[in-house]
């Protein structure tokens, strides 16, 4: 069985997330270790518990980093809602986080399991990159890693070049992408128009199990967001595709690997990450960047939200 | 041949002449001023035998030929004119031609400058030119201008100006202007235009787009190296102008950019920027004043008039700026080929050609405050690039073969790299922005930033839509761009054909230059 670790900020779409994780009987959830991003970390950390016991799982939460690497918290808008599950008073776990450290979770079950482990990072890396600064050698030992991050080759939702995991803290988006281990990225430009759920799949979410139920309502702050803003009624669920990319056979139907530079810089290109794909050339470049992530171009979007509602319903 | 006894005739082609009711009026006129010549002693008439106005005034002299003894010359540019020309205009041509009393040949085959040395031999021989001249750049303003201080001219655009004016008491949407002798102006105001350009074989097609317009004056063209060096562009506008008939003067300008080596794309243009094909060999030489002073005299003259198109590295608008902030404020607008638009770089992920080869100074432009309208490099794509088919349709004229045979090594380069054979003409499309408002569908209002300061980002210019919501407190600084999303590629197309390869005019006639 494979073996995952959940690395997330636990807004709406990471439940989605989890969700898919969780009720998949082919793979052996080991834990869910919790960052800041959308909210703070022990409310990600609280979403994370709800989440599980709505999906009845008993996979441990690890509460991990309070602060980007840098410890610099930029401001940004509650797209998810204030507690980051719609604030409908959904959130009242019964279990608790564990005492160790997400940081340690993921080293000791990586050296147990060697060329086994694959995480999924559905959040700002912070957690990932401290345990790749604190022990590289061991860290190269992780089987995969499937981010959620960056634009792909869309435009920015945090600015317009940047999107919102890496621009938390991109410094550790940067340790991540140089560490050495396999990575698949699922980039926002995967959430069209398709991938999205409208008002038919919302519906059936909230007519559906508690776990829809639950979904629906979590979700609910980020509809209002996308009506406010782009006057749709759609939500998008980019870790949700990623999860997909990592668990459904099928789902991904193409990707390009790249060199994929993430940019640092406190100015306008902060949390960018440039992508020299290796199926074209660049006049100004020369062919000395070596692939460093595979990032997905195309997904089956109709299996992606029948998988989804049948999980709910 | 006794010249002070001879009239030559000189106007625009069909394109700049009136039509319907007016056009019948300028005819009218012309038999009237015929006639007065031959009753003050006037019996030859030199005509340039070309299809518009000259042709139009020598089936005038046919009609009075019967009741005078009168005799029409034609003078033909070039041995075969006629034959890129539709059935109908060639049958007419052969028509008139059999019914002079004589037709001198200039040149066996076209070269560049035949139809100046047509001009000269008219003018050289006559005591009188009636013309119909609009004040615009083109080979008719070539004559005029070599006519005056020579012999006598009569314009009969003066003329039909005179009932413009009579119309305009009754009619207060149309524009007009003080009518002067130097600068005689149509109802519908010119536009003034200077072209920045790294003449390679897309900025060609721009060229001959804005010299072709009627109601463009391009005054003037100022050079820089990019796709070729400087030297090689600064020719290669020469030569484009040239193919056009058309004189404008050309001004070379820097030859690096402002803090960087010089970046060039000669692998996708060709060693001389237009195909290699033999295409390059201007007689007319450069001005020999700097693009820079050009730029700043041209737009200290006419505040608020001037549009400047940027088809290549802005090396010479960013240096007007440094050196004159307050006289470029009054340009009118620019209009720039310059980043990726919406999509990805070209040279590099991020960055497109024209702006990574000099970023800095594109940053002086965005930064400047002059109203800018951007078309990056993802609107030439796709349906707007021509495909093997277009470029057929094109060849049929002179300037469409000229055009398709500049841009060979593109077409070559686009194929080894895609295995798809097309031509993309992104300053042709910037241009079309420019002058063929109709083929824009779509823009948006930005703040742009180019940046500079590290390698991987260099010559990026992140488009800031004010009306994107982003999900991180951004303060969008309030300098804003109007950034091109969307044009109609099959107007685009559709507009070009036109414009330079085959024309359809009112009989249903095809016209071909």
């Amino acid at each position: 069985m494979r073996k995952f670790i959940i690395d997330t900020d636990t807004g709406s779409d990471d439940a989605a997330a989890i969700i898919i994780a969780a009720l998949n009987r082919n793979i052996d959830l080991l834990g869910v270790t919790t960052v800041a991003g959308n909210v703070s970390v022990e409310q990600a950390t609280k979403n994370a518990l709800m989440t599980l016991e709505v999906c009845e799982a008993d996979a441990p939460v690890y509460i991990g980093a309070g602060c980007p690497l840098l410890s610099e918290r930029k401001e940004t808008i509650s797209v998810h809602g204030a507690d980051g599950m719609g604030d409908c008073g959904i959130i009242n776990p019964k279990r608790s986080a564990q005492t160790k450290r997400a940081v340690d979770f993921i080293l000791d079950t990586v050296s147990e399991y060697p060329d086994e482990v694959e995480l999924v990072v559905l959040g700002p890396a912070t957690n990932i990159a401290l345990a790749v600064l604190t022990d590289r050698e061991t860290m190269k030992k992780a089987k995969h890693i499937w981010s959620m991050g960056t634009p792909g080759f869309g435009p920015g939702n945090a600015t317009p070049v940047a999107e919102f995991n890496v621009f938390i803290d991109a410094e550790a988006y940067a340790v991540m992408l140089e560490s050495g281990i396999p990575i698949t990225i699922a980039g926002f430009d995967l959430c069209t128009g398709k991938t999205g759920l409208g008002k038919k799949e919302l519906a059936a979410l909230a007519g559906g199990n508690k776990i829809g139920k639950f979904l629906e309502r979590a979700t609910s702050q980020l509809l209002q967001f996308k009506l406010n803003t782009r006057q749709t009624y759609m939500v998008d669920l980019p870790d949700a595709l990623a999860m997909a990319a990592a668990l459904w056979d099928g789902f991904v139907l193409d990707s390009v690997n790249c060199y994929c530079k993430c940019c640092t810089q406190r100015n306008e290109t902060h949390g960018q990450v440039i992508f020299y794909r290796q199926d074209r050339t660049y006049e100004a470049v020369s062919d000395m960047y070596k692939a460093n992530a595979e990032v997905i171009t195309e997904v089956d979007e109709n299996l992606f939200i029948e998988k989804l509602i049948q999980l709910m319903v | 041949m006794e010249q002070n006894k001879t009239v030559c005739f000189n106007g625009h082609r069909t394109n700049r002449l009136p039509k319907g009711e007016k056009l019948k009026k300028l005819e009218k006129d012309l038999n009237m001023e015929i006639r007065k010549a031959i009753s003050n002693g006037f019996h030859t008439f030199l005509f340039g035998a070309c299809f518009g106005f000259d042709l139009i005034a020598a089936s005038q002299v046919l009609k009075l030929k019967k009741e005078n003894e009168i005799c029409l010359i034609a003078v033909v540019p070039f041995k075969g004119q006629e034959n890129r020309w539709g059935e109908n205009l060639r049958q007419k041509y052969k028509d008139t031609l059999t019914q002079c009393d004589e037709v001198i040949v200039m040149h066996e085959h076209y070269c560049p400058g035949c139809y100046f040395d047509r001009n000269k031999y008219m003018v050289d021989n006559s005591s009188l030119i009636i013309c119909y001249y609009d004040g615009g750049n083109g080979g008719t303003a070539q004559t005029v201008g070599y006519a005056k201080t020579k012999i006598e001219i009569l314009n009969l655009y003066r003329q039909s100006r005179a009932f413009f004016i009579c119309r305009v008491k009754y009619n207060l949407s149309l524009k007009t202007d003080s009518v002067s002798s130097d600068n005689i102006r149509q109802g519908v105001t010119m536009r003034k235009f200077i072209i920045d350009t790294d003449t390679g074989s897309d900025d060609a097609v721009a060229l001959i787009m804005a010299v072709l317009e009627s109601d463009i004056d391009v005054l003037g063209i100022t050079t820089i190296g990019g796709n070729i060096p400087l030297e090689q562009t600064t020719k290669n506008a020469l030569q484009t102008v040239e193919e056009c008939g058309a004189v404008i003067p050309v001004y070379p300008g820097a030859s690096k950019p402002l803090m960087r080596e010089l970046v060039t794309a000669d692998n996708v243009h060709g060693a001389d920027g237009m195909g290699d094909m033999g295409l390059i060999h201007p007689s007319r030489m450069p001005e020999k004043k700097r693009a820079v002073d050009f730029i700043l005299e041209t737009v200290a003259a006419n505040p608020d008039e001037i549009e400047l198109v940027a088809l290549g590295p802005v090396t010479n608008i960013a240096l007007a700026i440094m050196k004159d902030r307050k006289t470029m404020k009054k340009v009118k607008h620019i209009w720039s080929m310059g980043t990726s638009g919406f999509g990805p770089g070209n040279i590099t992920p991020v960055a497109e050609f024209n702006v990574f080869v000099d970023a800095e100074s594109y940053s002086v432009l965005l930064d400047s405050g002059i109203p800018i309208t951007i078309a990056g490099f993802d609107l030439c794509l796709g349906d707007a690039a021509l495909n093997p088919d277009d470029l057929a349709e094109l060849s049929v004229s002179r300037l469409g073969k000229f055009i398709v045979d500049c841009n060979k090594t593109r077409l070559a380069y686009n194929e080894n790299l895609t295995g798809v054979p097309y031509v993309d003409l992104p300053d042709a499309v910037a241009m079309a922005a420019a002058i063929w408002p109709d083929v824009v569908l779509e823009t948006v209002t930005a703040h742009c930033y180019c940046c500079t300061k590290e390698v991987p980002s260099y010559g990026q210019v992140i488009i800031c839509d004010i009306s994107a919501p982003f999900s991180v407190k951004y303060d969008i600084p309030e300098t804003f761009s109007t950034v091109v999303k969307k044009i109609d590629p099959e107007r685009f197309k559709k507009r070009l054909k036109e414009s330079i390869g085959m024309r359809e005019e009112l009989d249903g006639e095809k016209v071909y230059y």
